[in-house]
C-alpha cells in the first residue's frame, strides 16, 4: 500500500513538473539575419513566462509570401519596414500590433586586417572587388548602396562592386577571398567565429536610412497569448540587451 | 513485497523520469503545405536538442553546434578530395566531449549482411545451390587538426573485416577484409586568396583517399567494404564553383588483408583533372591519367598506360531532361603487347515535376575487350581504381560485373517518396564486348569464342533510408537471370557446380556515423 501512495506522489509531481497548463504555443517566422540574437531571446523568454515557441527562420519574402498562402504564423520578425506593413494593410495582421524590433547596423569588413582604415580605404580603390548585398532584395544592400551614393562612389566604384543575393551570400564572397571587402551587416561581424578578425569601418548611420527591422502579430495569433507575450518581451530589457550585444540598435 | 507492489513500483520508474525531465518549450524548424494543410517540420537536430535539454552543453556550445551544419561547417583536410557527404555529419562525441573548434573527432561504422547463391566465379568451390553469405563490418575513425585555418591535418584509420566467409570457396579478398590500416594520414595548406586574385589553392601530401568526377577511374569506394588510398601530393586551383584544376603524383596504396598495407616505388599514379562548371547544361570535365605498374619482375603483369578523356554531362533537375556522356581512351603497354583501349558511357534522363519526382534514366556502356588472346595488341579496357556500384549494381561479396570487356544497355527509375527515402529499380542487360576475352574479375574465359557473348540481364531494387547524416540503412535485392554464355560446356567445367543457375542476391546495411 505503501508503494501505491508513493507512485501516487510521484504521478503528482510529474505533473508538477510539466509546464503549466495556461502555458501556450506560438508560431513564430524569423527573418534569418536575426536568428542568432533570436535563440537566446527564446530562452530566456522560455524561462520567464513558461510559453511554448515554435520557430521557423528563413528570409523575410519567403515568410511574406507563406502568410499570404495562409501559412499559420502567429508572429512575424521581418528583416524590413515594408512586409509588415503590407500585411497589416492587408488585415493578415493585426492593427497597431506592428513595432520597431531592431535597426541594423553596416560595416565595411575585410578578413585582411590591414585593409580597412575608413571610409579612405573606399576612396584609394585599392581592392579588386567589393562585395554588397543586391539593394533589390535585401534591406542591407539598400543601405550599402546609399552610402556608396553618399560618399559619391557609386558610380565610380561600379566595376568592382560584386552584389550578393543576399547579406548572407555577401559574406559569403568576402569570407572566400572572392571580393576582398564588402558591406555586410554588424551582427554577422559579431558573429563568435569572426569577432575581432579582420579590419573593418562600422559605417555612420547619417550615411544610409536606418534599417528598421519590423515585428508584426499576424491574425491568426491575436488570440495567443504566446505571440501576445512574445511581443511585449521584445520591448523588455532582457531582449534589448541580447539585441545591443549583437550589433543591432534600439528605437 | 508483494507482487502488485512490485508492480506499482516498476510503473512510477518512468513517471518519475517524466515528471524530472525539464520539457523544451523551443522548437526549431519549418512549416511546410501538405495536401493543402500547413504543418510544423521540425528541423532541429534531436540528439543536440537533448544535450541541450540535459544540460550537458551550454547554450554557447548549442549555438555553435547548429550554426555549424550549415554553412559554417568547419571545412575538413579532404574536403577538396573526396564528396563532402562522405565526411559530413554531426560529431556529437565532439560536442558532448567540448572539444575544441580545431579538433575534429568522428567515428563511423557501417555493418552489411549479404548473402546470394549460385557462385560463377571460377575461384568459388561452392556449389549445389549452396549461399554464400557474409557479414561485412567496416569501422572508421577520424582525428582532425586545424579547424578553419589554413594548415590542417587528417588521420583517418579503417578496420574492415567480415564474419562468416570461412567456409571452403566464400568470397573474400582485400576487396572485402583490410583489418586496422591507415586510411588517410594528410596535412594540407590552403591559400583562400591566391596573390589577390580570388583564387583558391590547396596543396595536400600524404596518404589520401581521392574522388575524380563521376569517379569510374578513381574513387573513394563507398559499397565496398575496403577502400583505396593514394601516398604522394595533389594539388589544386579553384575559382568559387565556376572550374578547378587538379594535379596529383601518387604511389597507390596496396592492400593487405591482416598486415599494415604497403606501397610501392614501381607502381606509380599521377594525373591532372579539369571541371568547369561554366555553363549549368553542358559542364565539362576533362583528364589525363598515367599508370606505371611494374610491381612483378615478370613482365607480362606489366601495366604501362595513359589514360584521357572528358565528361560532358547536365545535373538532373525537375521537369527537366538531363543527360551524361564520358569517353575515355588508353593507351600503352600491357605486360609485352601494345594496349588501346576504351570506354564510353551514354545517360539519358528525365525527371519528373509531380510528387515523388520520379527520374527515368537509360543508360549504355561499352568496355572494350581484347579480341584475340595472345596476340601482338590488348584491347582490354583497365577501369583503374573506379568504382561501380551506381552503375552495375552491388559491388561486396557480389559485383560480377566491371568496366571491361563490356556492352550493357540498360534503364533504371528513382523515387523519391521523401527527401530522406531513395527508391531505385534498375533492368540492365549484360554481354561481353569480345566472346574470346575473361568476363570481368570472374576468371571465366573461352578463348575461342564459342561460347557466345550473352551474359543475361538483371533486375534490382534498392531501398535507401537516410534517417539524418548519422545514421542511414540500406537494402538491396538483385536477381541475376543468367545468360547463354554459362550454359556453355567450357564455361562450365570452370565454374562451381550451379554456376549457370540464376543467381538472387540481398543485402542489408546499416550505417551509424557520431
Amino acid at each position: 500500500m505503501k508503494l501505491k501512495v508513493l507512485a501516487w506522489c510521484l504521478c503528482v509531481c510529474s505533473s508538477m513538473a510539466v509546464p503549466s497548463a495556461f502555458a501556450e504555443q506560438a508560431v513564430v517566422a524569423v527573418a534569418a539575419n536575426f536568428v542568432p540574437p533570436f535563440r537566446e531571446i527564446a530562452i530566456e523568454f522560455e524561462q520567464s513566462t513558461g510559453h511554448q515557441l515554435r520557430v521557423a527562420a528563413g528570409s523575410s519574402g519567403n515568410f511574406y509570401s507563406q502568410i499570404k498562402n495562409g501559412a499559420p504564423f502567429d508572429v512575424f520578425f521581418s528583416a524590413d519596414m515594408e512586409r509588415p506593413k503590407k500585411l497589416e494593410d492587408e488585415e493578415l495582421g493585426v492593427k497597431d500590433s506592428r513595432f520597431t524590433y531592431a535597426i541594423g547596423r553596416i560595416v565595411l569588413w575585410s578578413p585582411n586586417a590591414d585593409l580597412i582604415k575608413g571610409e579612405e580605404t573606399l576612396r584609394s580603390k585599392k581592392f579588386k572587388r567589393l562585395a554588397i548585398a543586391n539593394p533589390k532584395t535585401a534591406p542591407y544592400g539598400v543601405a550599402a548602396m546609399q552610402t556608396l551614393q553618399k560618399l559619391e562612389l557609386w558610380e565610380t566604384l561600379q566595376p568592382q562592386i560584386v552584389m550578393g543575393e543576399s547579406i548572407g551570400q555577401t559574406m559569403g564572397f568576402i569570407e572566400s577571398g572572392n571580393a576582398q571587402l564588402g558591406f555586410v551587416a554588424l551582427s554577422q561581424v559579431m558573429d563568435p567565429r569572426i569577432k575581432g578578425q579582420g579590419s573593418r569601418w562600422d559605417v555612420p548611420t547619417n550615411l544610409h536610412e536606418p534599417i528598421k527591422q519590423d515585428v508584426i502579430l499576424l491574425t491568426k495569433g491575436k488570440d495567443n497569448a504566446a505571440a501576445k507575450a512574445l511581443l511585449e518581451f521584445m520591448s523588455g530589457p532582457q531582449a534589448g540587451k541580447i539585441i545591443q550585444y549583437y550589433g543591432y540598435e534600439l528605437k | 513485497m508483494s507482487k502488485k507492489s512490485w508492480w506499482w513500483a516498476l510503473l512510477s520508474v518512468p513517471l518519475l523520469f517524466l515528471g524530472t525531465d525539464i520539457t523544451k518549450a523551443v522548437e526549431y524548424g519549418e512549416l511546410v503545405q501538405k495536401d493543402g494543410k500547413w504543418e510544423f517540420k521540425e528541423t532541429e537536430d534531436p540528439v543536440i536538442k537533448l544535450m541541450h535539454d540535459k544540460h550537458w552543453i551550454n547554450d554557447e556550445e548549442y549555438f555553435k553546434v547548429t550554426d555549424r551544419q550549415g554553412k559554417n561547417w568547419i571545412e575538413p583536410v579532404d574536403a577538396v578530395l573526396n564528396r563532402r557527404r562522405e565526411m559530413e555529419w554531426v560529431r556529437y562525441e565532439k560536442t558532448a566531449l567540448h572539444l575544441p573548434d580545431w579538433l575534429d573527432l568522428g567515428f563511423e561504422n557501417r555493418t552489411r549482411f549479404e548473402s546470394y547463391d549460385h557462385p560463377w566465379r571460377a575461384s568459388q568451390a561452392i556449389g549445389n545451390g549452396r549461399t554464400d553469405a557474409q557479414i561485412a563490418l567496416r569501422s572508421r575513425v577520424r582525428i582532425g587538426l586545424g579547424g578553419d585555418g589554413p594548415l590542417k591535418l587528417l588521420f583517418e584509420g579503417q578496420d574492415s573485416r567480415s564474419f562468416l566467409d570461412g567456409d571452403r570457396g566464400d568470397f573474400r579478398d582485400t576487396t572485402t577484409v583490410n583489418e586496422f590500416d591507415v586510411l588517410q594520414l594528410v596535412g594540407s595548406l590552403t591559400v583562400n586568396n591566391l596573390f589577390g586574385t580570388g583564387l583558391r589553392t590547396d596543396v595536400h601530401f600524404g596518404r589520401m583517399t581521392l574522388d575524380l568526377g563521376n569517379r569510374r577511374l578513381v574513387a573513394r569506394n563507398a559499397f565496398r567494404n575496403t577502400t583505396n588510398s593514394f601516398d604522394g601530393f595533389h594539388w589544386q586551383l579553384s575559382q568559387d564553383k565556376t572550374w578547378r584544376i587538379r594535379g596529383f603524383a601518387t604511389q597507390p596504396v596496396v592492400r593487405d588483408d591482416t598486415r599494415l598495407d604497403q606501397q610501392y616505388n614501381n607502381l606509380l599514379f599521377w594525373g591532372t583533372y579539369f571541371e568547369s562548371r561554366h555553363f549549368p547544361w553542358f559542364l565539362v570535365d576533362a583528364y589525363y591519367l598515367g599508370l606505371n605498374d611494374q610491381r612483378l619482375p615478370n613482365g607480362t603483369t606489366h601495366r604501362t598506360y595513359t589514360t584521357a578523356g572528358g565528361r560532358f554531362y547536365k545535373d538532373p533537375k525537375p521537369g527537366e531532361p538531363d543527360y551524361e556522356i564520358e569517353t575515355t581512351w588508353q593507351t600503352g603497354r600491357r605486360g609485352v603487347t601494345d594496349h588501346f583501349a576504351h570506354f564510353q558511357h551514354l545517360e539519358l534522363g528525365y525527371m519528373f515535376n509531380v510528387p515523388w519526382t520520379p527520374r527515368l534514366v537509360f543508360q549504355f556502356d561499352y568496355a572494350s575487350g581484347d579480341r584475340q588472346p595472345g596476340d601482338s595488341q590488348d584491347e582490354g579496357f583497365d577501369t583503374l581504381f573506379g568504382a561501380r556500384r551506381w552503375e552495375y549494381g552491388p559491388t561486396g561479396t557480389w559485383g560480377p560485373f566491371s568496366r571491361t570487356n563490356l556492352i550493357t544497355p540498360g534503364w533504371r527509375i528513382f523515387l523519391n517518396p521523401t527527401p530522406n527515402w531513395i527508391l531505385m529499380a534498375k533492368h540492365r542487360v549484360w554481354y561481353l564486348a569480345q566472346d574470346r576475352d575473361v568476363f570481368g574479375n570472374t576468371g571465366l574465359r573461352d578463348q575461342t569464342g564459342n561460347s557466345g557473348t550473352s551474359l543475361g540481364h538483371d533486375v534490382e531494387l534498392q531501398a535507401q533510408w537516410m534517417i539524418n547524416a548519422n545514421l542511414d540503412f540500406d537494402v538491396g535485392y538483385v536477381h541475376w537471370f543468367k545468360g547463354s554464355y554459362f550454359d556453355s560446356p567450357t564455361i562450365l567445367a570452370q565454374m562451381p557446380s550451379g554456376g549457370n543457375k540464376d543467381s538472387d542476391y540481398f543485402y542489408a546495411s546499416i550505417r551509424l556515423r557520431i
